[in-house]
């Protein structure tokens, strides 16, 4: 095995401890009161004193389930177009897709705001949802992932009568699992994390998902706010641990051949 | 490992799913009803409410004159909030309470149990409330006081130095202790306590519907906790996660049909937290403290415990042999494969 440089080594742990170190404090304040006690009553207030803070992450989780499946859809057709079929200005269009996909949020955000304005969607779930379904990451993800598969395994498909639909979704998906998984990962920590959408979107306080809510539970306790912070961070860590090799496996993918 | 992890997973729904019917139902019981007077029109700062001195809420803090408020964004619906001491003073041979006027006031005159600053509440005044009869236990910790005169209200049949059991045949419900200590103001003593025999049955009676909930979720983690040692062992897991899944589904659905038929008396609730053990033993010891003294009522109050106790061993036992059951039906399924 090879030794480890002690400078290195030192760094990485200062590195592990600064990332570490907010979440163990999270956990620890959560669980002592004023005098340095343990107790759950914090716990105990977010969990069954009110059901404010689990009806809003049940509100947030089954936005960004929309947002992760819309992409997803989305993704595996636009990805398979520009992966595999020829047309006209394929690569322009697909250079359009990357510089779209590297331009801040904040760009779009007054164009999508006159736009759902003039569909009359403002003030409604359909104003968060269908903006993030769009949103060009997932569609380079699969289209990276699709170019992975050989051509002939496609054609061996379509020899044996297969039609479009059957190919995309008998084939490529199956073979592109790892790219899939990425893009649903990354499009509901996207859905789950927003911000900006719903404070310029929707009005009313009742409507905002829990990322959001979260900067704006009473600071009576803070230690209520963080035990609201681990309840926010809990699905993104069990949706990692389930699917962390599948996440590097599609990141590495993405950062393959470009066009 | 991925197994585990889903285990985990399913086991992290199926606590937050039933979190969440627990805290609707919490949140539900644990507001407070309350009846209001509402005093409009008082418009300038020069001229004076004054209340009667029963609107005042006793706690080993000292005085309490609370108001409903309508509270905004996280903090919104009708909200108990206090009154600073500064602002009223209390007039004790009048039996008064008087502050300044100068804006609309929805004064607190009684509740269930003692208001918290900024809790939610319910106001019940405007709703018909049908008499009832009902058995009161008075508790006087300090011994009955010289003064004691029953009320015509209250039609004694026992009594002893530290307690007094009598039947009301026009008893209100729900039961609000408050409000009953100001009726019955001549039988008032120094830390006295006042229960009702049907508020505490029907709590008590409930306590096995409560054992049925704690052992649904405590026997369904049981399960996760079993699969997630046991799905290593076998080739196809899906068969575990069906059974084990649809256990914790039909648990959920179990455990919100029983949170539909409960409905806990807020006069033997905490103030602040439900689960709060120590309230409901010190209730109990207050209670029994007096009852021991009297044998008629000993004797009723005895007889609805120990059907309670009954209930809750067989419901216990009967929860442990299912789960055990569902357990080793897990664990002998994944060797047979």
């Amino acid at each position: 095995m090879k030794k480890v440089k002690p400078m290195i080594f030192v760094f990485s742990l200062l590195l592990i401890c600064f990332c570490v170190v907010p979440f163990l404090y999270i956990i620890i304040r959560s669980i002592l009161d004023a005098n340095g006690e343990f107790t759950l009553e914090y716990f105990y207030q977010v969990f069954l004193a009110q059901s404010q803070y689990l009806l809003r992450f049940w509100k947030s989780l089954a936005l960004s389930a929309c947002i992760a499946a819309g992409q997803m859809l989305v993704s595996i057709l636009a990805g398979y177009s520009f992966a595999k079929s020829k047309f006209p200005g394929r690569n322009f269009v697909f250079f359009l897709l990357i510089i779209w996909m590297i331009m801040p949020l904040q760009v779009t955000l007054v164009p999508n705001y006159l736009m759902l304005d003039e569909l009359g969607l403002l003030n409604t779930y359909y104003a968060l949802v269908l903006p993030m379904i769009f949103v060009p990451l997932g569609t380079f993800i699969m289209t990276q992932s699709f170019r992975a598969v050989p051509n002939e395994i496609m054609e061996a498909a379509q020899l044996d009568s297969a039609n479009t639909i059957n190919v995309v979704l008998r084939v490529m998906v199956p073979m592109s699992k790892s790219g899939l998984v990425c893009t649903m990962l990354l499009s509901f920590l996207d859905g789950w994390n927003m911000v900006e959408q719903p404070i310029v979107f929707l009005k009313e306080l009742s409507q905002y998902p829990l990322s959001v809510a979260l900067a704006s539970v009473p600071p009576g306790d803070p230690n209520v706010q963080l035990v609201c912070c681990i309840l926010a961070a809990t699905p993104p860590l069990l949706l990692f641990a389930l699917f962390n090799k599948e996440m590097a496996e599609g990141i590495e993918l993405g950062g393959g051949k470009a066009v | 490992m991925k197994r585990r992890v889903l285990c985990i997973v399913c086991l992290i729904v199926f606590v937050l799913s039933a979190c969440t019917l627990f805290s609707l139902k919490i949140e539900k019981e644990m507001l407070i009803q309350v009846e209001v007077k509402n005093v409009h029109g008082i418009s300038t700062w020069d001229e004076t409410v004054v209340l009667p001195k029963t609107v005042l809420f006793e706690d080993a803090y000292g005085s309490h004159l609370y108001l409903v408020v309508e509270g905004t964004g996280w903090e919104s619906g009708l909200r108990v909030e206090e009154i600073r001491k500064d602002n009223y003073k209390i007039d004790i041979e009048k039996g008064t309470v008087s502050l300044p006027g100068g804006s609309d006031y929805c004064f607190i005159t009684t509740a269930s149990r003692q208001p918290v600053p900024g809790e939610l509440v319910e106001i019940i005044e405007g709703k018909e409330i049908v008499p009832s009869e009902d058995s009161f236990l008075f508790v006087y910790p300090l011994g009955i006081p010289e003064s004691y005169s029953s009320t015509s209200g209250i039609a004694v049949a026992e009594e002893s130095q530290v307690a007094v059991y009598g039947t009301n045949q026009t008893a209100a419900e729900p039961f609000f202790e408050h409000k009953e200590m100001g009726t019955h103001q001549t039988m008032s003593g120094a830390n006295w306590r006042i229960f009702s025999e049907n508020t505490v049955a029907s709590f008590w009676k409930q306590i096995p519907l409560l054992l049925i909930l704690a052992l649904l979720v405590s026997g369904v983690t049981v399960l996760w906790g079993v699969s997630f040692f046991v799905c290593t062992y076998t080739y196809s897991p899906k068969r575990l996660f069906i059974f084990t899944g649809a256990i914790s589904i039909s648990s959920l659905i179990a455990i919100y049909v029983i949170l539909s038929l409960i409905d806990l008396p807020s006069a033997m609730l905490p103030t602040t937290n439900i689960l709060h053990i120590r309230h409901y033993l010190s209730e109990y010891e207050i209670m029994f403290s007096g009852l021991k003294t009297l044998s008629a009522a000993h004797q009723t109050f005895s007889v609805i415990e120990d059907s309670v106790k009954q209930s809750c061993i067989v419901t216990t036992a009967i929860a442990i042999l299912l789960t055990g059951i569902a357990a080793v039906g897990e664990w002998f399924y994944i060797r047979k494969e």
